[in-house]
């Protein structure tokens, strides 16, 4: 519930930013344009923060009667499941960074050469980074990587122009 | 040209062999759990690029088909729905699988698809036009207050009603971002170059759909097969089966065609209005849940009529009634063509070939589903995580370059990659954001050429007829969305 409210609060803070940066649209139209561009994006900046503020009183409401059915205890499952989750959390949040990379490297690299790189670690990572299984994930890359090739230049799909292929 | 030349274009061209492969890799997508639709779709958009406009939506609607067809598999043998539109078929086709019935429910869920599919074509092939007609008649106030209740649908459909309204507001900033309609201001708050044209929807689509459903899967174990291998014998259900099923058919291909008419529903609905219905129509209810194959028919049959439903306001409007639909109102526009009225008077050949198209996908779907399908599936789905989820990862970047050959669609279908994951986590709908990065645009400018219209009077978007009855609508819909919440709160 408070992690609700932190979401709430973030996108008032978004609302506002918008809101100020609205400032910097140029109002320059024909006289008979009611609604500008700068006026558009202000009138749904300014919803975006009322109704997260809105939803931030929802949410603190909502906490309160909580608390007082439950006095904010958190239950063992609770616990449980949360240590459950950080390894896949871990996982998670490796791989979104594997992908930054990838489109990284898929920029100035080459979509093969980093497509290699990108299948081997995250099939190894899935693996849990098991040392038998570097070779499967190598392999497993190597195999896939050579159908793509064949199959992106059979049906004309294109990459930019990069340092490699 | 007449019917019987379009007929034999569609057949004599590769145009039939495109939507052979759309089909069936529709229903393989479909089959897979975590694979859905939606993704066939989104890495068959780039692909249709170099071809004609004909041949790439047919290829797209028949891989639309096909995922949707393809979730029956998966339900009913493992219980695992592919598609969330399935969800309902695996209340009873898998405790039927367990009873070893599998085979008889799945042959059943395949007819319900057919039936349910070609009853909505029908409605698509008399309603469409009808309603394209009437569309003629629309002004910017009245495409303005359809945007206006297709966003208030979404936002009250799609779970929480607050979070959806935050959703939608923020889906409508972020659609402003790049050259605004009317006077092609530069609106970019942040200032980043990448996003100086705003952010195109279909990448968007791609990370909110595919990429962050990636990283969902990867916090289960990868390391097991997705199912266990299991075996099929006969799947073509009998005459009797199907007199018995008379009734439900007919029912919930009405619910499907309806539900899909109306935008931002989508078919997860469908199938529960439909299977909501054949529960309290059956002389034994309390079966349902353990194994009555009128739940599995229900569900598929209602599924498959979203489909033709959902493409009536697509063609006729431009409005996207779903994910899918929305996927392909960017084929639409990839390939010159702008959905609406004028697409059935411009292009009349082409939306004779499409309903051609469409029939010849369902008749493909179930032969390769009672054929081929029910046999190879065991062994497909029995493909582990840990090879499955890098393939979709790698195949949707190149597909999102390949939309726009631009290097910042590949940066936003990443970043909305994790803004999907996120959004998922903390219970925020994906469907508002999508709805409204695709229309945003298009609302934006209708309503300022109202406004510039009337003079910036707001009656004419409440006083014109049909204008009118699409703002009743959203207030209906509000009420509605209000009224069971406040009940269940006072429960």
């Amino acid at each position: 519930m408070k992690r609700n409210m932190a979401i709430q609060a973030a996108l008032l803070i978004c609302g506002i930013v918008f809101l100020i940066t609205s400032a910097n649209i140029s109002t320059l139209g024909f006289n008979g344009d009611v609604l500008n561009q700068k006026d558009y994006v202000v009138i749904l900046s300014w919803l975006l923060i009322v109704f997260s503020a809105g939803g931030i009183s929802k949410e603190w409401l909502l906490q309160r009667k909580v608390e007082q059915l439950e006095k904010g205890q958190s239950t063992d499952e609770e616990i449980t499941q949360q240590i459950i989750s950080k390894k896949s959390r871990m996982k998670i949040f490796v791989s979104m960074i594997l992908l930054f990379v990838f489109v990284l490297g898929f920029t100035y690299i080459g979509y093969y050469v980093t497509s290699l790189l990108f299948v081997f670690l995250l099939t190894w990572l899935m693996f849990d980074w098991a040392k038998k299984k570097w070779i499967v994930s190598l392999l497993f890359s190597l195999g896939l990587n050579g159908i793509l090739y064949i199959l992106f230049n059979l049906i004309n799909v294109y990459f930019p122009n990069t340092l490699l292929f | 040209m007449d019917f019987l030349s379009i007929l034999s274009d569609v057949l004599l061209s590769p145009t039939i062999i495109y939507v052979l492969i759309g089909t069936v890799l529709g229903v393989i997508f479909g089959a897979i759990p975590g694979l859905t639709a939606t993704l066939a779709v989104v890495m068959l958009l780039p692909l249709t690029y170099g071809m004609d406009p004909l041949a790439g939506i047919a290829t797209l609607l028949a891989a639309y088909i096909g995922g949707i067809s393809g979730g029956v598999v998966a339900a009913i043998l493992i219980g695992m729905p592919g598609t969330p539109s399935s969800v309902t078929t695996a209340f009873d086709g898998y405790p039927l699988a367990k009873k070893g019935m599998g085979t008889y429910a799945l042959g059943m869920g395949a007819m319900s698809n057919l039936i349910g599919s070609l009853v909505s074509l029908v409605f698509l092939i008399m309603l469409a036009p009808q309603l394209a007609k009437l569309a003629l008649s629309f002004t910017p106030f009245e495409y303005t207050m359809v945007m206006l209740f297709a966003f208030v649908m979404v936002a009250g459909l799609t779970g929480d009603f607050f979070k959806s309204a935050i959703v939608t507001v923020l889906g409508l900033i972020l659609a402003s971002w790049g050259f605004d309609p009317i006077n092609a201001a530069d609106r970019n708050p942040l200032g980043l170059e990448f996003l100086s044209n705003g952010i195109p929807a279909v990448p968007a689509m791609i990370g909110l759909f595919v990429i962050s459903r990636v990283f969902i899967e990867l916090e289960t174990d990868q390391s097991t097969p997705i199912i266990p291998k299991s075996k099929l014998k006969r799947t073509i259900p009998t005459m009797k089966d199907m007199k018995e099923s008379a009734s439900n058919f007919s029912r919930s291909s009405l619910i499907g065609t309806v539900i899909g008419i109306l935008p931002g529903i989508g078919s997860s609905l469908a199938t529960f209005v439909a299977y909501d219905r054949a529960k309290k129509s059956s002389k034994e209810p309390q079966t349902f849940g353990n194994g009555n194959i009128q739940g599995v028919v229900a569900s598929e049959t209602s599924n498959n009529a979203v489909i033709g439903g959902a493409l009536i306001p697509l063609l006729a409007l431009g409005i996207p009634g779903d994910g899918v639909t929305a996927l392909l109102l960017g084929g639409l526009q990839m390939h010159g063509l702008q959905p609406g009225p004028l697409l059935f008077t411009n292009q009349p050949d082409f939306m004779t070939g499409l309903f051609i198209s469409f029939f010849i996908s369902v008749v493909i779907m179930y032969v390769f589903m009672v054929t081929i399908g029910a046999r190879i599936f065991p062994f497909l789905l029995s493909a582990k995580k840990v090879y499955l989820l890098p393939i979709v990862l790698v195949m949707s970047i190149a597909g999102s370059y390949n939309i726009g050959f631009r290097i910042e669609d590949v940066w936003i279908m990443a970043i909305f990659g994790v803004i999907g994951y996120f959004m998922d986590k903390w219970n925020f709908s994906t469907l508002p954001l999508v709805i409204t990065l695709l229309l945003g645009a298009s609302f934006e400018k209708y309503l300022r050429n109202g406004l510039i219209q009337s003079g910036g009077d707001l009656t004419p978007f409440f006083t014109r007829p049909i204008a009118l009855l699409f703002f009743i609508f959203t207030i209906l819909t509000i009420f509605f969305v209000i009224k069971p919440k406040k009940k269940a709160k006072n429960a």
